[in-house]
């Protein structure tokens, strides 16, 4: 965390969210309550630490455009049912929608559900990895994920198998 | 069009390329006849150099597409939104097979070809592999041996330049090479362990058509060093990678020789039964569906194994009732591909301070083993392996759970570095896989199209089984932990190694070309791509259609100017 905190009482962001406020990116997609689903676990996924994070990446932005243009109907739906299934599991822990939840009670929900892939034993569990994964790729696949967080090298010349780590210092993002 | 040509080569990929090349250097007038459009170096490498992020759908192709455009390509791991107008697309171009009995035909109809996405490894074949059919009686005798190639060999590597390391294997012969590319820590490790406990047997970095030191020759034709990006089948505008694009193509247009007609699909070969001789190419403008019939004097045909082998059986003639050239009735029998999707992967727990630079693109590979110095009892003939060793990046996210900081700091580092082996065996000639022409239905220019049988059999799943086993067992005894051996059996094709179809042998009875690639019934026909391949081997083998092409083209004009043709 940066030391900031903003007060946004309905929305309650972490402040890594800082740059979708000031961006204001309009959802294509997704209603404005699923949007801001999104975007709060986005930012969850991958905060902003001294580096980007999800939001600043516009990653949420991304997922909902990947929605509109790129995915089919049957994965627009899916992931129509599966914000749905989020809230469900909010309701089930805490009486609330997943956006009400404190930041506490929303991270305690995506540990229940973050399985990996081949044990997640019910359809909310295979929803969030794949949305998690869905965040990772669109983090690690923007400029502030490849090149910001990680290493992107455009023409790396000559291939160098055995260099010390501590040169680079980071991993490559490709 | 003017019709004074002295050759017409159908098809503009590896094969195709080196066979205008050759032909418009030795002086001869040739019409290059392409089915799909003019492909542009450089200007139609649309994603090269960009980020991800630079990319649409941060390189994706939308799912709809993707499932009802590319349907069968998609297998292919080259496949994405870059390179997809690199690939045909499955809807406008089918074929059938039955349905347990997949075979997958991984295309690319434009000008190059498949030499724009291929992976580029190149390796020799050797003696063992041009008398296995003599020996083990499977398919007919090679009607060469390895001297007869072997000059060819020499003369496409030094042109098209491979990158690799001598090593003096029998079963592998050395080449004309640029300098190896380096291999990474864990590379070097695995090799030392496998050549220690398994004395028979060697890793050596991949064979593969980049320029790490272009030559002269190399930098007259405009292309450069290979900068280690990895995204070649993109397309690479410093030629630093073989394709006809870089390479052939503009040899043979600086000749002033070479006259190319895009968008014309060869829908059959004339045939003269008076003079005994093809006569020219019917074609169909892909576009305006209007016929031509062009004439020459010499006709290659280098439209990749199962283009050519359609284009064969579908000129039918008095004299050649199901296909021209076909009198032995082998034409589209035979069929074959590499097995693969066999090997073994794990985590190498040391070199943790260690990491690389550069994308290579290129990988490690373990020349064939089993039966070249022993006799297996479990099989014959052999495989390969390719493979590598890498650190791999944030795409481990996908198995380890977290979410947060956490994941974040650990996902800044790299992971463990990884190994794996994937082989690469050898298919046996059998004539029940096979093509031919279905009765009824036709392509929308009113080709009839192709059906398609090819199965693994017996010795194909005994050599699948070995191949993971035997990667398990070097892995493991090289300090590589968790291995996952691993026996997916891929549907045939999708190696993207089909060849056998019109095969080369010394009997007119049993084969359909003699050892030049020249039909034995028709004597001014030619056809020099993998449909001329009397058996598989293991190793990938585009550099043999090369030399084999470059051989037949040297021929033919010899002949045509002796007056033999
Ligand atoms: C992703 C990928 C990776 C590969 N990796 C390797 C590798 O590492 N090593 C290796 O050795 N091989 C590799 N291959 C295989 C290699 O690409 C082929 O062996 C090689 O391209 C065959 O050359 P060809 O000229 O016979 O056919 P192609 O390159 O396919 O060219 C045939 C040309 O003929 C044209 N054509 C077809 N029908 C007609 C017609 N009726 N009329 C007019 N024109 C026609 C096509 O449009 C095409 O341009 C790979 C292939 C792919 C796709
Ligand atoms: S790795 Fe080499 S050949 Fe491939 S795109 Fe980069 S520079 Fe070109």
């Amino acid at each position: 965390m940066l030391g900031v905190s903003i007060p946004l009482s309905q929305l309650e962001i972490l402040a890594s969210s800082f740059a979708a406020i000031k961006d204001e990116i309009k959802p294509q997609f997704l209603e404005s309550k699923d949007f801001i689903l999104l975007t709060q676990i986005a930012d969850l996924v991958i905060p902003r630490t001294d580096t980007p994070g999800a939001i600043d990446a516009g990653v949420h932005g991304f997922i909902d455009m990947m929605l509109s243009q790129w995915a089919s109907s049957e994965t627009q739906s899916k992931y129509l049912a599966g914000f749905n299934y989020i809230n469900k599991e909010a309701k089930l822990s805490f009486d609330a929608n997943f956006i009400e939840c404190t930041k506490g009670q929303k991270i305690s929900i995506l540990k229940r559900l973050d399985i990996r892939k081949e044990s997640a034993k019910d359809q909310r569990q295979a929803f969030f990895v794949e949305l998690k994964w869905f965040v990772i790729t669109g983090y690690y696949s923007s400029k502030e994920g490849a090149s910001i967080e990680l290493n992107y090298d455009r023409m790396p010349g000559r291939y160098q198998g055995c260099l010390p780590f501590d040169e680079q210092g980071k991993a490559w993002s490709s | 069009m003017n019709n004074d040509f002295d050759a017409i080569v159908v098809g503009s990929g590896i094969s195709g390329g080196w066979a205008i090349k050759e032909l418009t250097e030795r002086g001869l007038k040739v019409l290059l006849i392409e089915r799909g459009p003019e492909t542009i170096h450089g200007e139609d490498y649309i994603g090269e150099g960009k980020a991800p992020w630079e990319l649409p759908y941060h390189g994706a192709i939308p799912e709809d597409t993707l499932s009802k455009e590319y349907a069968i390509q998609k297998q292919c791991y080259a496949l994405d939104d870059a390179t997809k107008h690199f690939f045909v697309n499955d809807r406008q171009h089918p074929y059938i097979t039955d349905k347990d009995k997949p075979f997958s035909w991984i295309r690319g109809y434009q000008l190059g070809g498949r030499s724009l996405l291929w992976y580029r490894q190149s390796y020799r074949w050797s003696e063992m592999d041009f008398t296995a059919n003599k020996l083990d009686g499977h398919g007919v005798d090679w009607p060469i041996r390895y001297q007869d190639i072997a000059p060819w060999y020499d003369h496409v590597e030094t042109f098209a330049g491979i990158s690799g390391s001598k090593e003096g294997l029998e079963q592998l012969p050395d080449g004309q090479f640029l300098p190896p590319m380096e291999m990474n820590c864990v590379e070097l490790e695995v090799k030392k362990q496998i050549e220690r406990q398994f004395p028979n047997r060697s890793m050596i970095i991949g064979r593969c058509a980049h320029l790490t030191k272009p030559t002269k020759e190399h930098l007259e034709l405009g292309r450069g060093q290979c900068q280690s990006r990895d995204e070649c089948e993109r397309g690479c505008s410093f030629g630093a990678y073989f394709s006809t694009l870089s390479a052939t193509l503009p040899a043979a247009k600086r000749t002033k020789n070479l006259t190319i007609l895009t968008d014309s699909i060869v829908h059959s070969v004339v045939y003269d039964a008076a003079n005994k001789r093809a006569t020219g190419v019917r074609i169909i403008n892909s576009k305006t569906n209007e016929h031509e019939e062009l004439n020459a004097r010499l006709i290659f045909l280098c439209a990749s194994t199962l283009g050519t082998t359609q284009i064969m059986l579908n000129s039918r003639s008095n004299t050649f009732p199901n296909g021209i050239a076909n009198s032995s009735g082998c034409l589209g029998l035979n069929l074959m591909d590499h097995i693969f999707e066999s090997g073994a992967s794990g985590e190498y727990p040391g070199f943790k301070d260690k990491y690389f630079k550069g994308r290579r693109p290129n990988g490690i590979y373990i020349p064939r083993y089993h039966n070249v110095n022993t006799r297996d009892e479990r099989f014959i003939r052999g495989f390969g392996f390719q493979g590598g060793g890498k650190r791999p990046s944030w795409e481990r996210a996908k198995s380890i759970p977290g979410i947060g900081v956490s994941l974040k700091e650990q996902l800044r580092k790299p992971g463990s570095w990884t190994f794996s082996l994937g082989g690469f065996g050898e298919m046996l000639p059998d004539q029940r896989n096979r093509v031919w022409l279905d009765k009824k239905l036709k392509d929308k220019w009113g080709i009839p199209i192709l059906n398609i049988e090819c199965i693994l059999r017996e010795n194909e799943r005994k050599m699948l089984k070995v191949m993971s086993e035997d990667a398990k067992e070097m892995l493991e005894s090289s300090g590589i932990i968790n291995v996952q051996p691993y026996n997916n059996s891929a549907p045939p094709g999708l190696a993207i190694h089909e060849m056998g179809t019109a095969r080369m042998g010394r009997d007119p009875n049993t084969s359909v070309l003699n050892k030049y690639n020249q039909a034995h019934d028709v004597p001014n026909l030619f056809v020099t791509d993998g449909s001329c391949m009397a058996s598989s081997a293991c190793q990938n083998p585009s550099l043999t259609y090369m030399a084999l092409t470059a051989r037949a083209s040297a021929n033919a004009v010899e002949m045509l100017q002796e007056g033999k043709l």
